[in-house]
């Protein structure tokens, strides 16, 4: 087990490192640099060609690319992600912030996608064709294909506008003003967790039927066991693996759902910065974002390996 | 089983249609509903601090007319569309729009009115020397920075030499020196008459020299500390910005707000919801150039527009070879010929946008009398083409600007040019996109751009169509837009006459425009605002009225109690 945790570290470190060559050279190669966007946006009308090399300079973007990745890592190691090219903010100090508010509101998406997902996906499997399972199939279809931008302007219509119950903009920390955090967080964390609900329901229900015509789920059925002890000892356990495999790749999703839903509801997290700095690329800003995002979702996929063994214990690890 | 179904999904399609409805939607008004710019030339006294007089500041507003005169207290909530990430305290450090930010706290030796006239502030008089060219200003006295510090002649040398040393202002500014514990003379290496309105600019806000080095740039940077009516309480990065009133600022019984905040909030529909919005959620000031957006705004009863005329989207021809049609100035104006503007605003102007004929709108001085005017004239088109030797026409590229430039009209351009045998191909390119194209230039086609008028138009013609003259060849060339036909020599001679007179003038501004416009460099296509949409309780903010260096004044700001 724990060779392979450290052959999986080094694959993880290899990955971010891969990830990262690759976005620094991409945002290189698009059209566009970012000094000359910096003049045209600020109307600098006195700035010349002259001031914009020296301004390329100071930025270090007149280095040849090899030289400009390899100081720009060495930067990351040493834990200083640089400065913003177009607002000079200190990138770590607003990385710092922003991270916190993205997983305050991811982790709980994630983990009401988790729970209702289960939960409706089991309800759903064990009531196949029933009414309740025609209703929640239909919705989680259409959690699966409405865009999260559609579904956060139905939310805003009816709790914003129509109901006035729920505020439009804005995030506070939950330690700061918990109430507050509730009210402001309910849109976003639904608008994020409708495709984790979705996705997690239907794996479920498919997983849970599969098992369902297992000989031991017959078995146990046929012991006289209750319906909570048949699902949730036998049934569940078993139908687990696909479902815990989904939970890395839903990471992503809500990381990438994250974009939408901070710059709709005006929180001030990793997704709307991203977002920003890519439009107006902020090369720096870009890299260390995009590199935290990546190391977050391969720790997150070792997470979700080593929760195999922990479930089957018939998985070993060499 | 299926009625329950049946009545699920139609349930949810009535909250969609709802949703995607708006009850309050407008019509496009061709009248145009609010009011249009007119930034006039004419100079009346406005409130200005201790009842001195500033030039009037032009921009138009419809703004409700109060029962009574300013009233004290209330937040004013601002849209601001800034990342909002920058720390702002350090003002040679802050670029972009992000000096917007310091408006509140931060405070200008000058101010400058939307039609360009220049105003005290924390100058009360200015002496322009064009012999030795250099500018003095006396400072008003009395003024205290928020940490309690003075301002005077050594903090504002302090702040002018920082802002050289950091290469944010003008090259021109050499240095700053002090003749008395409130005169200060700033030597200039050559006079331009567009130099005062560099110190109008936020950008060169003035902050308290003893708390800077006390506590260092890092602390500045994070803590601001101007002269302004509000000191920052609460910046959270990403989402808003508070500044509270500052309680000693030096005009006495100002600011009237308790507090105005800036919320950084990109996405149209939250800022469409949020300005239908009343109570804590909403906000009361949002700055657009969206036509649509305006218009589906300014529909409610509730809400007011103030409006300021930025300049026309134009197209910017370009060709480096003398054998392409649009070196050919017979084609550019053939160009210009086959668009039936008229058209296009009456299909996308929403009542908002307007036909521009020349590449300097009306309200400005060097705009030309109407004969410089271009106008729809197809069968012109034609004759030109046909005498240019393209009677069977030939092909171009545009390249359009984002978010800017309205592609609707792009398309219906494309559809008029393809009736006189111009085929257009269109190339929608990211930002980062045609800033390659605006610096790197462009060939066989034209840039489909705002060019943003600013209220010093000749600074308007240095960022859109400089030409340098390099002193030891003698050649002239663009800085930006190298190629064959354009009249470089004669636009820079007009450039540098209207630049070094003691002050702007219309005449000679108009010389530069002329050549503009009789080589058509640019092809104008429609004039756009930039409209401010307020809550009617909103008051004298100034927004629209004043220039992209002054943009508003917080300290006259207020909010309607009842």
């Amino acid at each position: 087990m724990g060779s392979y945790l450290i052959r999986r570290l080094l694959q993880a470190i290899l990955v971010i490192l891969v990830v990262s060559f690759l976005v620094f050279v991409l945002m290189r190669m698009l059209p566009g640099d970012p000094i000359e966007m910096l003049i045209s946006s600020s109307m600098l009308t006195d700035y010349t060609p002259e001031m914009m090399d020296a301004l390329r300079h100071e930025k270090g973007l007149d280095q040849p690319i090899g030289v400009q990745y390899l100081r720009w890592l060495g930067q990351m190691g040493r834990g200083d992600f640089g400065t913003s090219i177009m607002q000079n903010y200190n990138i770590r100090n607003e990385i710092k912030d922003r991270v916190v508010v993205t997983m305050m509101i991811g982790f709980a998406a994630w983990l009401i996608g988790l729970i209702v997902g289960v939960l409706l996906g089991i309800i759903c499997a064990i009531r196949r064709g029933k009414l309740i399972d025609n209703i929640v199939s239909v919705l989680a279809n259409i959690g699966l294909t409405a865009p999260s931008f559609w579904i956060a302007i139905l939310l805003v219509y009816l709790f914003v506008m129509k109901l006035h119950v729920l505020p439009l903009y804005g995030y506070t920390l939950p330690w700061v003003d918990f109430g507050k955090s509730l009210k402001q967080s309910i849109m976003p964390i639904l608008v994020t967790a409708l495709g984790p609900i979705a996705t997690t329901t239907r794996q479920t229900r498919s997983s849970v039927l599969e098992v369902l015509n297992e000989d031991y789920v017959r078995t146990a059925w046929s012991k006289g066991l209750n319906e909570k002890k048949v699902v949730m000892k036998h049934v569940l356990k078993n139908a687990l693996m696909p479902i815990v495999t989904l939970q890395g790749t839903m990471l992503r999703m809500i990381i990438g759902g994250s974009v939408v839903v901070e710059t709709i509801f005006v929180i001030p997290g990793m997704g709307s910065m991203l977002t920003k700095s890519m439009l107006s690329h902020d090369y720096p800003v870009v890299q260390a974002v995009t590199v935290i995002m990546t190391a977050v979702v391969v720790l997150s996929n070792l997470l979700v390996d080593i929760l195999y063994a922990w479930i089957d214990p018939r998985i070993q690890y060499s | 089983m299926k009625k329950v179904l049946a009545l699920v999904l139609a349930v949810l399609m009535l909250l969609a249609l709802a949703a995607c409805g708006n009850s309050s939607q407008p019509t496009p008004q061709p009248d145009g509903s609010g009011s249009q710019d007119t930034p006039s030339k004419e100079e009346t006294p406005t409130p200005a601090p201790s009842g001195e007089e500033t030039p009037a500041p032009s921009g138009e507003s419809e703004e409700p007319a109060a029962s009574e005169g300013p009233q004290y207290g209330g937040n004013l909530r601002i849209v601001s569309v800034a990342e909002g990430a920058t720390p702002i305290g350090v003002p040679w450090n802050v670029i972009g729009i992000d000096v917007n930010l310091c408006v509140p706290f931060g405070e200008t030796l000058l101010t400058e009115a939307s039609n360009g006239n220049i105003g005290p502030w924390l100058a009360t008089e200015w002496e322009v020397d064009t012999e030795e060219p250099s500018v003095t200003f006396t400072l008003r006295e009395g003024v205290k920075f928020t940490d309690g510090s003075d301002f005077n002649a050594d903090v504002c040398v302090w702040n002018i030499t920082h802002f050289i040393d950091a290469g944010s202002i003008s090259p021109s500014v050499l240095s700053a020196e002090k003749i008395g514990d409130y005169k200060v003379k700033v030597h200039l290496d050559n006079w331009a008459n567009t130099i005062l309105s560099t110190f109008a600019s936020h950008s060169f806000s003035m902050i308290s020299k003893e708390y800077y080095e006390a506590n260092g740039e890092e602390k500045a940077q994070e803590n601001p500390v101007g002269t302004g009516p509000f000191i920052m309480k609460e910046y959270i990065h990403g989402q808003s910005i508070t500044f509270v009133k500052n309680e000693n600022y030096w005009q006495e019984g100002k600011p009237y707000l308790d507090s105005v905040t800036y919320i950084f909030m990109s996405d149209t529909m939250t800022q469409n919801t949020a300005m239908q919005l009343d109570g804590e959620d909403g906000v009361d000031v949002l700055n657009t150039t969206n036509a649509q957006q305006i218009i589906t705004l300014t529909a409610s009863d509730a809400l007011y527009m103030a409006t300021n005329s930025i300049g026309p989207v134009s197209l910017m021809p370009s060709s480096n070879d003398e054998g392409d049609p649009l070196s050919d100035i017979r084609v550019r104006q053939a160009v210009s010929y086959a668009i039936d503007r008229d058209a296009l605003i009456a299909a996308r102007g929403f009542g908002i946008l307007e036909a521009a004929t020349q590449f300097v709108p009306e309200a400005w001085g060097a705009h030309l009398d109407s004969s410089y005017d271009v106008s729809y004239d197809p069968a012109k088109a034609a004759e030109l083409l046909k005498e240019a030797g393209y009677e069977n026409g030939f092909s171009m590229k545009f390249y359009v600007m984002p978010n800017m430039v309205d592609s609707d009209i792009v398309v219906a351009i494309q559809e008029m040019l393809g009736k006189v045998g111009i085929t257009v191909e269109l190339e929608f390119p990211d930002s980062g996109g045609y800033s390659n194209y605006r610096f790197g230039g462009w060939d066989n086609g034209c840039l489909v751009q705002h060019t943003r008028s600013l209220a010093q138009i000749g600074n308007t013609f240095g960022l859109y169509l400089d030409v340098k003259k390099d002193d030891a060849t003698g050649e002239y060339s663009w800085t930006y837009m190298p190629d064959v036909w354009r009249p470089t020599e004669p636009l820079y001679e007009a450039e540098q006459a209207a630049g070094r007179s003691p002050e702007a003038d219309d005449a000679l501004l108009q010389e530069i425009h002329k050549i503009i416009m009789e080589n058509m460099v640019v092809i104008p296509l429609y004039n756009i605002p930039d409209c401010f949409i307020m809550k009617n309780y909103v008051h004298d903010t100034g927004f629209a009225e004043w220039g992209a260096g002054t943009i508003w004044l917080p300290s006259e700001a207020w909010i309607s109690q009842d």
